[in-house]
């Protein structure tokens, strides 16, 4: 017979249920054992030739019970882009890999390492169409890696706020000159965990 | 300041090793189905150009000694900046474990994949060589050595080196070096059914999670 994940039918069945068995839950687990949060933020990241880029970015995170290992999700909306080389007009991308947490209490610092993929469009290079003469930019889907660690502080219940920052490692490779998509970000927030 | 000889720290490495390996839990057992992400490098292939590339794979055991691994990649190499090179991979392994040893877990690996390959020469806003794609669909077979890292009874990194030999049609293109630069040449005809194979190397470190016990 199939034995499904405890854990994953706890996570589905806590998240559809009414707040007052949430409340119940928490206080029957507490901070120490959360195993699940979600975070949205904002992103600021730092490219060469002084130029910084701003995503939207949504994170989803899974911890098993007694362990200090999760996996997590990140998903980063590409915004914009100013200074001396934006490089890019499209540089949407989404990270899942595991993360360390080098503590169980309410200040936990964190390193991570998660592949991804980037959705990408170059805004400085493009190709001529020999038929039309229209100059297009092609849009990619391309592999990245990302490393990171910050600093979860669990001060509430349901909330809690984070630092962190990570660098993106990858290239844009399309129809015409390729470009590094590596870049460092940092962002803070709040978020919720249960 | 105290200083540690060398044979000490090597004794001690091992030892922490041979400790984490003979932990009494059960990781691997048959039944067990899971759910990962994976980062591969491509590396000593046809260009000389490493290549990155980001997939996902699930496994599920069937023995206690043997488990599968269902998989798929995407990887893209920048060929030295004349043009680009697509790879994507969707296949499966056989993982062979000759001896349990608990949370450190070498294995054998090898399987078969099909393989889709496609490159693309640089074009410039004044030059298109749009035309002088070239693409193809093959299979390959992969074969290496493993080893699974247990972080939790659910939860392993895994790294694998496997060799992938292309079987069947390859792609003919030659990357010439200019004078400070390269220069991708596709062959007009596209694909050649020589028997010359084609072969990489390929890095992967994965994530997984056990996510249900099936039997």
């Amino acid at each position: 017979m199939v034995k499904l994940n405890t854990n994953l039918i706890h996570a589905f069945a806590v998240m559809i249920i009414s707040t007052s068995t949430l409340y119940s839950q928490e206080k029957s687990t507490g901070i120490d054992h959360a195993k699940y949060k979600t975070a949205l933020s904002f992103s600021v990241g730092l490219l060469t030739e002084k130029t910084s880029t701003t995503q939207l970015q949504g994170s989803f995170e899974f911890r098993p019970k007694m362990t200090r290992v999760s996996m997590r999700a990140d998903a980063f909306y590409f915004l914009n882009s100013v200074g001396d080389r934006p490089r890019f007009s499209i540089n949407h991308q989404l990270f899942v890999g595991g993360f360390y947490r080098f503590s169980d209490k309410a200040l936990q610092p964190f390193i991570g390492f998660q592949p991804g993929i980037a959705y990408s469009q170059s805004s400085e290079f493009g190709t001529r169409n020999a038929g039309t003469t229209d100059l297009i930019f092609q849009k990619t889907i391309n592999p990245v890696g990302s490393i990171a660690g910050g600093l979860d502080f669990f001060a509430e219940k349901l909330f809690f706020m984070f630092v962190e920052t990570r660098y993106i490692f990858g290239k844009h490779k399309s129809d015409t000159y390729p470009v590094f998509l590596d870049e460092w970000r940092f962002s803070f927030g709040l978020g919720f965990h249960l | 300041m105290r200083i540690i000889s060398k044979p000490l720290l090597i004794l001690t490495i091992f030892y922490s090793a041979f400790s984490l390996g003979q932990t009494e839990n059960n990781y691997i057992e048959k039944g067990q189905f899971s759910l990962g992400v994976r980062s591969t490098t491509s590396l000593f292939g046809h260009d000389n150009a490493g290549g990155l590339g980001t997939g996902g794979q699930f496994r599920l055991q069937l023995f206690d000694f043997l488990s599968t691994e269902f998989f798929a990649d995407w990887i893209t190499i920048d060929l030295n900046g004349a043009g680009t090179r697509k790879d994507a991979h969707i296949g499966w392994s056989v993982l062979f474990y000759p001896k349990k040893f608990g949370r450190i877990q070498p294995y054998l690996i090898a399987g078969h994949c099909f393989d889709y390959a496609e490159v693309t020469p640089l074009s410039t806003s004044y030059i298109d060589r749009s035309s002088e794609q070239i693409s193809r669909w093959s299979s390959a077979v992969q074969a290496g050595l493993g080893t699974h890292l247990f972080l939790s009874n659910r939860m392993n990194i895994s790294f694998a080196a496997q060799y992938m030999l292309h079987v069947g049609q390859h792609l003919e293109y030659e990357l010439i070096q200019t004078v400070d630069n390269y220069y991708l040449n596709t062959n007009p005809s596209g694909i050649t059914t020589g028997s010359e194979t084609e072969g990489h190397l390929l890095l992967t470190l994965s994530l997984n999670y056990r996510i249900a016990d099936l039997w």
